[in-house]
């Protein structure tokens, strides 16, 4: 009798890790998010940028960037993207108005309304129709795991899917070079947006 | 015993070895014609070429061992090059998502940034 | 030794000419040069021609080398092929005949020189070599053919070419690619040779009667 409740515990106890092993993996996967069904947008849109980076094409990327130690943006954008597991930019800008539907961005938000994921900015523009969002998922350590960026324009749609640990603030300060701009453009962004909107509001 | 250079001549005069000789000798010609046409001409010539490496196996091995050598180098090569082709592609997409998403991310901000200020 | 010296000797080539009939009826040069070119084009009844006109030679060298009859075949049908396959290299028939001997040189000297022809002439062969005498061959004629067999290769060859195909001293030299004094002294040791075995062979047959 004892003998059977030992076995039975035993069981039960393999059973507990061999579940848990299996959630590891799974919960680091769940970042990811399934942007297949924006393919069909291609053939409407005027300039698509479509990014599909795994694990192995991150680490050559990281490992080519790193051959160019004397640029700083290079050692940057390689230090971000050394952990990483993926990276998958889909991105769309169309010529006119009302290309896409909203069940296209309903679909990727249906997927962000899982449990993990945390919007954390969202911008709305009802006049303009325009509606920006940024998600980051967590672990359990409370670390970023994951993070996507939704930005749908009349124009444009952008899906961003960072899965892996990544730091935002370091993303938003990548500056200088390929275009992207730093600080001081930043700023001149910034004021160059601020005159715009007291212009439109006069 | 005396016998005069006359006697060597007769004695060693020509013989003809008659027409049967010469049916022999065509017939062998026809037979080698024959084996020479049968064969595709590529394959004797690949024929004789394995026969002569079989005659030298020293020349053989050292052919056989600069070509696996040559292979080596070359299938390292060609690996390095792909290697460099898809590293270089994968560095430009890398760049290029980070820099969308360095875009969108900060249009976001000053969108909310732009909102909240009065 | 005594040997007969004689001045003149008999121009075999003329003695060996054969009318044929049709477009090949020309001088027997003139004939070699265009079954030549027809052979080396892939005509066999060219070729046939040119076997039928040179096949006492290249046969002749070796029956009397070997004194074997089925070596001596088998020897210039391999000539023969030879030539068949190299054709092409032939310009001429002057050089016909000359390519011919000298390959039929070369391969008796070759086939000498492997252990297995190092043999004694047998008494098998003595008979071969009579089976192929005429009626008109005498007694002495035999006798030379047979003794000639039992003489060192090289003196063997020398006198061939010297008796058989009628060469100069400088062409044997040439054919051998030995100097022709060593042609000289081949040719006398031979002759010597020849008349020493005759003379013991005598007395033995002598003895052998009384």
């Amino acid at each position: 009798m004892k003998t059977a409740a030992r076995s039975n515990w035993l069981i039960g106890f393999f059973v507990g890790v061999l579940v848990f092993c299996l959630a590891l993996p799974t919960r680091a996967q769940d970042a990811r998010l399934k942007l297949a069904q924006l393919e069909k947008l291609s053939a409407k849109a005027v300039e698509v940028n479509n990014v599909t980076l795994d694990g192995d094409m991150l680490q050559l990327a990281a490992k080519f960037l790193d051959l160019d130690k004397d640029d700083p943006e290079s050692q940057q954008v390689k230090s971000l993207i050394k952990n990483l597991k993926g990276i998958y930019v889909k991105s769309f800008e169309f010529d006119q108005p009302n290309q896409y539907s909203a069940s296209d961005v309903e679909e990727i938000r249906s997927q962000l309304a899982a449990p993990g994921w945390n919007k954390i900015v969202e911008s709305r523009d009802k006049r303009a129709n325009e509606n920006d969002e940024i998600y980051v998922m967590k672990d359990s350590h409370n670390n970023v795991a994951g993070v996507a960026i939704v930005v749908a324009e009349p124009k444009e749609l952008t899906v961003v899917n960072i899965v892996g640990p990544v730091d935002l603030d370091k993303l938003s300060a990548l500056g200088g070079k390929f275009g992207i701009p730093g600080d001081k453009e930043k700023e001149h962004v910034k004021k160059k947006t601020t005159r715009e909107a007291s212009h439109d509001k006069s | 015993m005396q016998f005069s250079e006359d006697d060597l001549r007769a004695a060693l005069r020509r013989k003809d070895p008659g027409e049967s000789f010469t049916e022999s000798v065509m017939a062998r010609v026809n037979q080698l014609q024959a084996r020479v046409t049968s064969t595709p001409k590529a394959g004797s010539q690949l024929g004789e070429l394995w026969h002569g490496l079989l005659r030298r196996p020293a020349l053989t091995g050292a052919a056989a061992g600069m070509l696996i050598v040559g292979a080596s180098l070359g299938f390292v090569h060609y690996r390095g090059v792909q290697e460099r082709r898809t590293g270089e592609v994968a560095k430009q997409q890398a760049l290029l998502a980070l820099r969308i998403t360095n875009a969108k991310l900060n249009h976001v901000i000053e969108r909310v940034k732009t909102a909240q200020t009065p | 030794m005594v040997l007969c010296h004689k001045s003149v000797r008999p121009n075999r080539l003329y003695l060996r000419i054969v009318p044929i009939e049709g477009p090949l009826n020309a001088e027997p040069e003139a004939r070699m040069d265009m079954a030549l070119r027809q052979a080396s084009q892939g005509d066999h009844r060219a070729f046939a021609e040119i076997v039928r006109e040179h096949q006492g030679m290249v046969f002749s060298i070796g029956w009397h080398f070997f004194a074997d009859r089925g070596l001596a075949e088998d020897l210039a049908q391999e000539v023969f092929l030879q030539l068949h396959q190299g054709l092409s290299a032939i310009q001429s028939a002057a050089h016909l005949v000359h390519w011919l001997r000298r390959t039929a040189v070369h391969r008796c000297i070759d086939q000498s020189r492997r252990k297995y022809f190092r043999r004694e002439s047998s008494l098998d062969e003595m008979q071969e070599i009579a089976t192929g005498a005429t009626p008109a061959d005498s007694f002495l004629h035999k006798r030379l053919r047979q003794t000639l067999t039992q003489l060192p290769e090289k003196q063997r060859m020398v006198v061939v070419l010297r008796y058989e195909e009628e060469l100069g001293l400088g062409e044997i030299a040439e054919l051998l690619n030995i100097p022709v004094n060593t042609v000289k002294s081949t040719l006398h040791r031979a002759l010597e040779g020849l008349r020493e075995k005759l003379t013991r062979k005598l007395k033995e047959a002598r003895y052998a009667i009384f």
